[in-house]
């Protein structure tokens, strides 16, 4: 008789050891690398909110993140933000979904143009891939798709120079046109445009539609830059709303249990995917909540360090800790990590009753 | 009798010479010079309105010029205080223009397009960075007036050095792109500052060039505090007494002190 297959496994295999006896707050051995992420080698972020995080603390420990639209460091962080700048490799905003990020590159590629390419937001235009990195507007159409063509030559441009592309899912939901099946950041009318039931309509994406989504991302990518690998990470933030017709919780569940499962299967699937959990860090029952904001869905300061100390250090680099924050104080002295995170989704919040 | 104190760096040498030139015009007014220059510069401080080295002891460092050698000067026995010369945050735009285009001007070879509300923030924050210290802003009595740094001259896009003045070469290449910048940045400038109750001495037109730098006639034969001496044509940041007293003029017609008849 075999002994069962659960014994003599490592103390991580066993929530007692690998949870319950763990110190509060004390990460666990929870990551181990796929492949080495190398300092020097060039990184490209996309995503959601939570992908901002890790691209300042990446970018912070001396990897080389790169920008392929950069506002001089002359000018503070906070103002950079309001504009799209460093929040991402590129100006694209937030990627929520994983059919915008799909789309995105198809249309760098040019063999897609999305529809409903510019919204209207009082008398000036937006993009609407893009709807926030130009909070005051632009002047006309005309002007809206010449930053639009160079911004995709510049995403192209990062894409095929890119070693290690970083991506966080956010989202399933999202908005597209019903017509062209066009995709869109934000609901239209949330920041611009305006919401026509007739032209747009709610989609949840289901793990089948994520999962092609993110084989057509690896696909593309793999064609421009054929070496490149991919760590892959799920939000931990919450939805601020559905229009799923769920309770909010039971959304956010779903989302993200959509999402890690996508993950979970391309971690599997692909030997250039690794997956980092910093989902299940700050989600953790061991941290009794500690990593979330008093509003229970933003991450704290504390968590994304705690998240970024557990990925240096799997990845052999001592992390910086207070020490590094204190490097960055002169230039956003003033900001703290929450108000730098640029999230349309906290728009919906303040039109929520 | 108008009291004017005109405190400051290297560049109220242009001032004191122009002054010197013209004072017997102006019996109304007196003026206390006090200037310093280098790293001693930095060390003096504002304390109510007393201005200067207010440690006990002076550093090696010190180096004062005019203000009777005194080592500080109390302000609230002036009518007027005129701070020179303010370093020029203009030039921070110039990152920006180099590899940038903003929207409405030509690409020239740029990569990056820039709307022109961003390109405004940023101007913004620029003149919003070059508001000197809150301690010298909201005084009703003496007046403050700032005088940013003069814009170097019109031949150091010929030189490679220094290199502090790099940023200017670059704006220089485009001096249409150059000017519309200038005039957002002042009208930002000028919106700060009156927020301060802060007077601006704004470069006058007459000592522009045509590539927006300043006239070569207004920096030769400049002269370097710190030194001692003239400059020579390699000089490209001083300006020389013909512009102190461009400057003194327009000064004193914007406080109210024209020339005795």
């Amino acid at each position: 008789m075999s002994n069962s297959p659960y014994q003599d496994l490592d103390p991580r295999a066993y929530w007692r050891t690998g949870v319950s006896q763990r110190s509060p707050l004390e990460p666990g051995d929870l990551y181990h690398p796929k492949f080495p992420m190398r300092k020097r080698k060039p990184i490209v972020t996309i995503g959601s909110c939570f992908a901002q995080h890790i691209g300042r603390n990446l970018r912070l420990a001396g990897f080389n993140v790169m920008d392929g639209e950069p506002l001089h460091k002359d000018f503070p962080d906070e103002l950079a933000a309001k504009y799209g700048y460093r929040l991402f490799s590129a100006r694209y905003a937030n990627v929520y979904t994983a059919r915008q990020f799909r789309q995105l590159l198809d249309e760098a590629d040019g063999t897609h143009i999305p529809s409903d390419r510019v919204w209207k937001m009082g008398e000036r235009f937006v993009d609407a891939q893009r709807p926030g990195v130009e909070p005051d507007g632009l002047p006309d159409e005309e002007t809206v798709l010449a930053h639009r063509e160079a911004h995709l030559r510049v995403v192209k441009d990062l894409f095929t120079n890119a070693s290690t592309v970083v991506f966080t899912f956010g989202l399933t939901e999202a908005w597209q046109c019903k017509e062209s099946g066009t995709v869109f950041p934000t609901a239209p009318g949330t920041i611009a445009g305006t919401f026509d039931p007739e032209r747009y309509e709610f989609v949840n994406f289901n793990m089948i539609s994520v999962f092609k989504d993110f084989q057509a991302i690896r696909r593309k990518i793999m064609e421009w830059a054929p070496g490149v690998k991919f760590l892959i990470t799920v939000s931990p933030v919450p939805l601020t709303a559905t229009a799923s017709g769920q309770h909010v919780e039971v959304a956010s569940s779903y989302s993200k249990s959509v999402l890690r499962a996508v993950c979970g299967l391309a971690y599997e699937r692909f030997n250039n995917v690794d997956y980092f959990p910093s989902y299940e860090i700050i989600t953790s029952q061991n941290a009794r909540g500690a990593y979330y904001e008093p509003n229970m869905r933003s991450v704290s300061a504390k968590g994304v360090e705690t998240a970024m100390n557990l990925f240096m250090t799997a990845h052999g680099i001592t992390p910086k800790g207070a020490a590094s924050k204190a490097q960055a104080a002169p230039e956003r002295e003033e900001f703290d990590d929450e108000d730098l995170t640029v999230c349309e989704e906290s728009l919906l919040e303040a039109f929520a009753k | 009798m108008t009291r004017i104190a005109i405190v400051g760096n290297s560049h109220v040498a242009a001032l004191k010479m122009g002054w010197d030139l013209i004072e017997k015009d102006y019996p109304h007014l007196d003026i206390v010079f006090f200037a310093s220059v280098g790293k001693a510069a930095h060390d003096r401080v504002l304390k109510g309105k007393v201005f200067g080295f207010l440690n006990p002891e002076p550093s090696k460092h010190e180096i004062i010029f005019g203000n009777h050698s005194e080592r500080s000067i109390n302000l609230a026995e002036f009518n007027h205080v005129l701070r020179v010369a303010e370093p020029k945050k203009e030039s921070l735009l110039s990152v920006v223009l180099e590899n940038t285009v903003v929207d409405g001007w030509p690409k020239d070879g740029r990569e990056h397009h820039m709307s022109q509300s961003t390109f405004e923030a940023l101007v913004d924050f620029a003149a919003k960075k070059q508001l000197i210290s809150p301690d010298w802003c909201n005084w009703t009595s003496p007046k403050v007036t700032s005088c940013p740094a003069p814009y170097p001259d019109e031949r150091c896009v010929n030189h490679e050095r220094p290199t502090r003045i790099a940023r200017w070469r670059v704006l220089a290449k485009r001096p249409a792109e150059m000017l519309w910048l200038r005039e957002m940045y002042i009208d930002k400038h000028r919106a700060w500052a009156e927020k301060h109750n802060i007077g601006l001495l704004i470069q006058p037109e007459e000592t522009i060039a045509e590539n927006g730098l300043t006239k070569k006639s207004y920096s030769e034969g400049s002269f370097r505090m710190d030194t001692n001496k003239m400059e020579t044509s390699e000089e490209h940041i001083h300006m020389n007494a013909e512009f102190g007293i461009v400057m003194l003029k327009k000064y004193f017609k914007q406080i109210d002190c024209a020339a005795a008849k």
